[in-house]
């Protein structure tokens, strides 16, 4: 698979997701961060539970052998709550090749508004994944 | 300020099932030893989560986060310890995870708004 392909799908987005802020799902993250699960406050990187990871994109999988998480970015524009409703969307924005260590990298940026239903948004997450 | 933790398997798996997030990478030996892993690697988004609490500890309720983000420089590998730093100077706060060996393999910067009023 040549970078070109990947180029070529840069616009893709993946299905629409609604999720829910739920306590039981919640207890769990905070559990698995060490945090107190007892605690109802969303931690700053919960919406990433919202994401599919690794991005379910062919073109991307057809790429290298196995994929490396180059970083994570989130905006907050509103207050996150239990019990919150939020729609999102994944975007495939872009995509750069360089030469590593290991031969050559595909670094990809996807980026993720999460909203609620009247389409306030809540969280930008941007994520820069990478296929070598 | 600072927060050492060690993530063990079960904390991986954990966080796996948590986030939904359940590349064969970070619970499968013999997988991540196809893509030239020596051991099972902690998830990135683990990472910035241990560096978010960092944050929030730091913050607490005088004020919000702006924006957070966390670039992933090198690998960390279960039951390793990992030592995230914070250092904060107004509303710009810089973040680092180190790996046992002193390597910073995590970098993070977040800005925050303090709440009116709040002597920072």
């Amino acid at each position: 698979m040549t970078i070109d392909k990947l180029r070529a799908a840069v616009g893709w987005t993946y299905r629409e997701r609604e999720d829910v802020v739920e306590r039981r799902h919640l207890r769990a993250f905070r559990h698995a961060i060490g945090e107190d699960p007892d605690d109802e406050t969303v931690p700053p990187t919960f919406t990433a539970c919202f994401l599919d990871e690794p991005p379910p994109m062919p073109e991307a999988e057809a790429y290298g052998l196995g994929w490396l998480n180059g970083g994570d970015r989130f905006e907050y524009h509103a207050p996150l709550r239990l019990g919150d409703v939020i729609r999102s969307r994944l975007r495939f924005q872009d995509v750069i090749e360089k030469d590593g260590k290991s031969g050559k990298m595909a670094i990809l940026t996807f980026v993720t508004e999460f909203r609620r239903p009247d389409g306030e948004l809540v969280v930008r997450h941007v994520g820069t994944r990478i296929r070598r | 300020m600072k927060l050492e933790v060690t993530p063990d398997l079960r904390q991986l798996v954990e966080y796996a099932g948590a986030s939904g997030d359940f590349y064969d990478m970070h619970y499968d030996l013999d997988f991540a030893r196809t893509l030239g892993h020596p051991d099972l690697a902690v998830h990135g988004l683990l990472k910035a989560a241990f560096l978010g609490r960092l944050v929030t500890d730091w913050l607490g309720d005088r004020g919000q986060l702006v924006w957070f983000e966390v670039s992933y420089r090198g690998m960390d590998f279960r039951d390793q310890p990992f030592t995230c730093h914070l250092e904060a100077d107004g509303t710009a706060v810089e973040l680092y995870g180190e790996s046992a060996d002193g390597r910073r393999t995590t970098l993070g910067r977040a800005e925050v708004a303090f709440h009116t009023g709040v002597d920072t």
